[in-house]
């Protein structure tokens, strides 16, 4: 059996402001450049790292402000994308994960962030404890469109 | 993030250039509310083909403008862009409300009926 080896990792700490959504997509598709990913990879790692800070940002924190922490590592060639907040976590997440569910109807979400997430990469799990927090974990194998397979 | 707003033909016509996530979708509405309101159009058509960056902080923008033409006997339609915010529009389901276009030629042709 094969043992994985980590390449890389990295950990980003920002307040949750919706500023910082850019930074995070710019930060993550910088950091997975090293594994020399497609355009459309590229492009998938960023819309899905996109909608999970959102999340955490509206959802998570709301009118209040927090610290959204963002763990990025690579082992081999699959990329891992944590993004926690410690905010007031999901009720129920089972409904969350139903396209077109919105638990902020007034904000104009179109509920699709967890579909659009788990459309875009290889897995989606979510942990979340009502008033601890919110982690969701993004998992997304590099080089697969190229034939690469483990 | 660049909105263009033009005006002309019973038709509002926004072109967005850049990223459209849900820290720019504000600014965005607004500018198209205070149009709508001072022109009193509500016929849009919103190209999204400049775009290097869509979530679907997007689909609410384009759901949140048909809500509030529909019931004025608007309309929304939509220039798709690059890629995944081609997908993006398409998998919310949007077509059922929103005309989906690959060229503005064609948006324009439709809306206004070929009186541009």
């Amino acid at each position: 059996m094969k043992i994985k080896e980590v390449k890389n990792k990295m950990k980003i700490e920002f307040l949750s402001l919706s500023e910082n959504e850019s930074l995070a997509r710019v930060a993550v598709s910088a950091f997975c450049a090293q594994l020399d990913p497609t355009v459309e990879e590229i492009a998938d790692i960023k819309t899905a790292v996109s909608e999970a800070v959102t999340n955490a940002i509206i959802h998570g924190y709301g009118d209040k402000k927090g610290i959204v922490t963002l763990c990025c590592e690579l082992l081999d060639n699959e990329l891992t994308v944590k993004v926690t907040d410690e905010g007031k976590g999901i009720e129920d997440i089972k409904k969350a994960l139903e396209p077109l569910y919105t638990s902020s109807p007034d904000c104009e979400r179109s509920g699709m962030g967890f579909t659009v997430m788990e459309s875009f990469m290889d897995s989606v799990e979510i942990e979340s404890i009502v008033g601890r927090g919110t982690t969701v974990t993004l998992k997304k194998y590099i080089g697969k469109s190229n034939g690469h397979k483990e | 993030m660049k909105v263009q707003i033009n005006t002309g033909h019973g038709i509002i016509s926004v072109r967005l250039l850049g990223e459209l996530d849900h820290h720019n979708a504000e600014k965005i509405r607004n500018l198209i509310e205070d149009k709508i309101n001072e022109k009193g159009i509500y016929h849009l058509i919103i190209d999204l083909s400049q775009l290097d960056f869509m979530d679907s902080s997007g689909i609410g923008l384009l759901m949140g403008r048909y809500k509030l033409v529909a019931p004025l006997g608007g309309s929304v339609s939509v220039i798709v862009g690059k890629g995944n915010i081609e997908r993006i529009v398409k998998m919310s389901g949007l077509e059922r409300f929103i005309g989906i276009f690959k060229t503005k030629d064609e948006a324009f042709e439709k809306v206004s009926g070929g009186k541009r």
